[in-house]
């Protein structure tokens, strides 16, 4: 082991796995209780650490604000965070870039899309099938979108089973401005109730939080954290470009398609759920690879710790700064990611030497 | 044994590679050489189960078109020229990938690879700080831990080795020829794109000729490097002498000379 110390120390990683995973895991259980204590309508950490001692007892509404306002958002939080987190790490090994994020390839913006067809246009469903759908009509639409412009992307840019993944960016580009553009003609067409809508959906936010929508959310997230990852070792070796990970014997074509329908799904979900939030999928893998090292095997676990704990740390402030008002998260998160991935751009041109 | 018969290569339409025949066996070390754009790179990336073509390129008596990627990565191991590797990587990390499906190498496994490709204390380096030649014998370690003993259970595990002296200094271009020639040597099967031909010439049992995507000629250094084919092939006059116990030797002449 002391082997193992030296080349973390020679590699400038400040933790090894263990250290790291363990450390996630308190800072998430510490930011999830300052969560659950913070907020405009009273009810502090201090009120929380006397309840569970049981010095103090909680009237009515601090019940209802915990267990029917905080606690359902922090779980939102944790998973809609995770979700994004685990869909930009994937993306960026699959892309072999760390600037790859859900948000470049279209399906961010085909989620978009899917989700302001449902607000725009969803009136001119048969009442039947608006009924069956119900209050979930954006967010089916939305994850619906994210499929679309994934299997519409992944048909573009491969050929004869192989993706080139300029293309693939290059096309992501294309579907992201199409989408946009129909999202605008959609807005244009909007009334105003519903362009409130919209716009409070396109900043994001987990002010919506039911502890309906979150049993749907975990039973699709949840599946997925525990899956992403079982292709840590394949996306390792896609490191090396595609042909060497060909040589070492992975089956390429598959562990790219899986990559990709597992980034959609995560993304669209997290879309359809907590609408527009940018960035966490750059800033999280990026900084777990700065403190630990590339190796996916680490990386996907830690990121999904990490980027729930990151959200739900954006989204306290969020609700806090303007209080009682409060900020749409994506603001939020765009202004702690925007310069961080600026950084790793300048970085980047740095190392190239442009 | 590598059986190659009547393999034809096109990319993007071109065609690029023509009708090569060609049969090398397991414990012998083969140099394909010839001009720049003479298809020896791609000769290289077809049998390795790469690129496309047709005809057929047998290893170890299975079709490498229809091998599954987790089966050729047990035959054969491949070095291509470079290797970039994104993301902050160490050498040893990078060589442990060589392992890829199987079980983790052990630390002590990985420092002797690593030691004997000339990088003894480097395990913890990250690859994007190494220079060109490190970096190209550290991919070299990850294919000897994938290529493992010269023979195996299922056959003798392969090398293909592309270009695999190219940035080294004189002394590591001997080190690394040494390598391929003792896997060669305990039965393994080894074929480098070569361009140096007294390399070629000191190392190999078999030089392969390929010029425009056409096998010129085959056989052993003394009878294929001669100043003839030397002309022919690269268009160019240089003198062969033989010294004795060495074989063919390319004397090339500071410029300006006759």
């Amino acid at each position: 082991m002391a082997d193992l110390t030296a080349d973390r120390r020679s590699a400038g990683r400040m933790m090894g796995g263990g250290p790291l995973l363990a450390g996630l895991v308190l800072l998430l259980l510490a930011v999830a209780f300052l969560s659950l204590g913070t907020g405009a309508a009273g009810l502090s950490p201090r009120n929380l650490l006397a309840v569970a001692a049981g010095l103090e007892e909680m009237d009515r509404r601090d019940q209802v604000v915990l267990f029917d306002i905080r606690l359902p958002r922090l779980a939102m939080g944790l998973l809609i965070g995770a979700a994004l987190a685990v869909a930009g790490a994937l993306m960026q090994a699959l892309f072999r870039n760390p600037l790859a994020d859900p948000g470049i390839t279209g399906v961010g913006a085909g989620a978009g899309l899917g989700a302001v067809t449902a607000i725009v246009l969803g009136g001119l469903l048969p009442a039947g099938v608006a009924a069956a759908f119900g209050t979930h009509l954006v967010a089916v639409a939305a994850f619906l979108g994210g499929w679309g412009a994934t299997f519409v992307l992944y048909r573009v840019a491969t050929r004869d089973g192989q993706t080139d993944v300029a293309t693939l960016l290059l096309a992501g580009i294309a579907l992201g401005a199409l989408a946009g553009a129909a999202t605008g003609v959609l807005i244009y067409l909007a009334d105003d109730r519903q362009l409130r809508d919209l716009t409070f959906w396109g900043m994001g936010s987990l002010a919506g939080a039911t502890w309906q929508k979150i049993a749907v959310g975990a039973s699709l997230i949840l599946p997925l954290l525990l899956a992403a990852p079982l292709l840590a070792p394949g996306l390792n070796a896609l490191a090396m470009g595609e042909a060497q990970a060909l040589h070492v014997g992975l089956r390429v074509q598959r562990l790219k398609r899986l990559a990709m329908l597992g980034t959609a799904a995560a993304a669209g979900i997290s879309v359809a759920l907590a609408g527009g939030i940018g960035f966490v999928g750059i800033v999280v893998p990026h900084l777990l690879r700065l403190v630990a090292g590339p190796d996916n095997r680490l990386i996907l676990p830690a990121a999904a710790l990490l980027g729930g704990t990151l959200l739900v740390a954006a989204d306290m402030v969020a609700r806090t700064v303007a209080a009682p008002a409060e900020l749409p998260i994506g603001v939020i998160m765009s202004l702690i990611g925007a310069p961080v991935f600026l950084w790793i751009l300048l970085r980047q041109r740095a190392v190239r030497g442009v | 044994m590598l059986a190659i018969r009547d393999l034809h290569v096109r990319l993007s339409g071109r065609p690029i590679l023509s009708g090569i025949d060609l049969t090398l066996s397991a414990g012998t070390l083969t140099a394909v050489v010839g001009p720049s754009g003479s298809g020896k790179s791609t000769l290289l990336r077809a049998i390795a189960g790469e690129i496309g073509y047709s005809g057929t390129v047998a290893l170890n008596g299975s079709e490498v078109r229809l091998a599954a990627p987790e089966v050729l990565a047990r035959q054969r191991a491949v070095l291509p020229q470079e290797t970039q590797v994104a993301f902050s990587f160490t050498a040893a990390e990078v060589v442990a990938l060589g392992a890829h499906g199987g079980p983790a190498p052990s630390r002590a496994r990985i420092e002797a690879l690593l030691a004997r490709v000339g990088l003894a204390g480097m395990a913890g380096r990250l690859v994007q700080t190494l220079s060109g030649g490190e970096r190209q014998r550290v991919h070299l370690a990850r294919v000897l831990l994938q290529a493992g003993a010269p023979v195996g259970p299922e056959g003798p595990h392969w090398l293909f080795l592309d270009e695999p002296v190219a940035s080294l200094d004189i002394a590591q271009q001997l080190a690394v020829m040494r390598i391929a020639r003792s896997h060669a040597d305990g039965g393994g099967g080894v074929l480098a794109v070569m361009h140096d031909l007294n390399l070629s010439a000191m190392f190999a049992d078999r030089i392969v000729v390929l010029s425009r995507g056409r096998l010129v000629t085959t056989g052993s250094p003394a009878a294929v490097l001669t100043g003839a084919m030397i002309e022919t092939v690269y268009g160019c006059n240089i003198p062969v002498c033989t010294l004795p116990e060495r074989g063919p030797w390319l004397l090339v002449q500071a410029a300006g000379t006759p």
